[in-house]
């Protein structure tokens, strides 16, 4: 019995850790920090070029003393087709107050704040073969909704087979 | 033989009401207790106990504690869950978890002969082979099980995506379809439901950790030997298939819920709910030769251990 229980505990651990180390490249998750001062990004996202479809998503944190309304847009060439989903209650009960998303704009963020959102992007022909980011400038970027501050930009990298983003969760 | 006086107690008889009510509090649309703690709609965010010690590649000590300080809700929630356990045994996990509650109370939908019985894999095994992978991995910078294989992130959005478009895009990436696949097949196709539970969530790994440390003190589901018959009902209920009645008759700790569904169908009243015997004896009621309980704790009894 000890020896069937070992042999289960090898295997359950080999395929954790290949489950761990292998990345599906059409979905990625970057997180960040929204402030007036241009905000950063951890681990920007990479996928796998070629895919039809990408998911993102982006969770950042609102740092003082930002407070308004953030517009956000997929910039840079070339162009995609893309939606924006907010993640938030299905029924908003009212205990408490959080930032709403209506076409592409967050309104009322406060410090404190998080958000997270999801990014759904169809690319057209010129993903296909690869294009780092600083090639094809595709970003998410969030912009203060009255004066165009920016105050977060995600560059988003797609790459060849065999090149590797970072080694943390994709969500 | 004289009629037992066991009583199955009131949460082990209507444990159904109480999955509906953790579903309720944790799950969306209504999330209720997220909402109204944090303005979260589910684990993901501030209830996410991993934040707690996930140290990433180029992370700085400030980030590092920043993360530690935005995990508190869900820290709290787990040392609760934790503590409960080492007291009382595991009645997050059998009575409250919306997750594995909704994977047990969706496979009693699904008939029988679909059921997939996993009982013949020791999960106590695969389960800690997994735990030390995610706790390990992002430690070492090899990667990270947390969030690519989560159930506590898959089975809300399974709910969510009737009432977001952000749930619903959950599903629509190779990891959605992944972990669609291993929430059905261990969780709604599996006899019992708690194939996931059982096999791959971090949460019941570090609870049945607590459940082992707690069964010398602590109230248990526990097999009285000397009346077991070995009949093998409580087998067939049992979702976790933590009874062993093949030599000495007992119930791994590790794997173990007060589900009660065990107690329930034995005709010999052999399994019960009990303190354990380092308590009995503290608080000086000594155990009849008749009533020597069989547990998996060294000592006490030969059950199925780790």
């Amino acid at each position: 019995m000890r020896g069937k229980k070992t042999v289960f505990f090898l295997t359950a651990t080999a395929l954790a850790l290949l489950g761990a180390t292998t990345r599906f490249e059409d979905a990625a998750h970057s997180m960040g920090l929204l402030s007036l001062r241009g905000g950063k990004v951890r681990h920007p996202p990479v996928f796998a070029a070629g895919g039809d479809r990408y998911t993102l998503i982006a969770t950042a944190t609102v740092l003082p003393p930002f407070t308004g309304d953030v517009r956000v847009t997929l910039e840079g060439a070339p162009e995609m087709d893309y939606a924006l989903y907010n993640s938030q209650p299905g029924f908003d009960l009212g205990l408490r107050s959080h930032p709403t998303f209506q076409d592409g704009v967050y309104h009322g963020l406060k410090p404190g704040d998080r958000i997270a959102l999801w990014v759904v992007m169809k690319p057209g022909e010129g993903i296909a073969d690869g294009h780092p980011a600083d090639h094809t400038g595709v970003s998410l970027a969030f912009y203060e909704s009255a004066g165009r501050k920016e105050l977060l930009r995600i560059p988003i990298d797609f790459r060849k087979d065999g090149e590797r983003g970072h080694a943390g969760e994709s969500h | 033989m004289p009629e037992s006086p066991i009583k199955i107690n009131f949460f082990r008889r209507h444990r159904t009401p109480f999955l509906l009510l953790g579903i309720l509090l944790f799950m969306p649309p209504l999330s209720l207790l997220f909402q109204a703690g944090t303005a979260d709609s589910n684990f993901c965010g501030a209830w996410c106990p991993r934040m707690f010690f996930v140290w990433r590649d180029g992370m700085t000590a400030s980030q590092f504690f920043l993360g530690f300080a935005r995990s508190f809700a869900g820290v709290i929630l787990l040392l609760g869950i934790l503590l409960s356990t080492l007291l009382l045994g595991r009645y997050w996990c059998s009575h409250l978890c919306p997750v594995g509650g909704t994977t047990e109370l969706g496979s009693r939908l699904v008939p029988r002969i679909l059921k997939i019985d996993f009982s013949p894999v020791p999960a106590a095994p695969v389960r800690y082979g997994y735990l030390a992978v995610y706790l390990l991995a992002p430690l070492a910078g090899l990667g990270s099980l947390c969030c690519n294989y989560c159930n506590f992130a898959t089975v809300p959005r399974l709910y969510g995506a009737f009432f977001t478009q952000a749930d619903l895009a959950y599903f629509f990436r190779t990891l959605g379809w992944l972990n669609l696949a291993l929430v059905v097949f261990l969780g709604f196709l599996a006899r019992g439901g708690r194939g996931y539970c059982n096999f791959f969530c971090p949460v019941g790994a570090l609870d049945a950790l607590a459940a082992k440390l707690g069964s010398r003190f602590g109230r248990r589901m526990r097999l009285d030997a000397s009346r077991c018959t070995a009949c093998g009902l409580c087998l067939e209920v049992c979702p976790t298939w933590a009874i062993d009645l093949e030599e000495q008759p007992g119930i791994d700790q590790l794997s173990c819920l007060p589900c009660g569904e065990c107690e329930k169908v034995c005709p010999e009243k052999a399994i019960a709910y009990k303190k354990g015997a380092a308590r009995r004896r503290l608080c000086g009621r000594a155990e009849s030769p008749t009533a020597v309980v069989a547990s998996s704790m060294p000592g006490v009894g030969e059950g199925p251990g780790l």
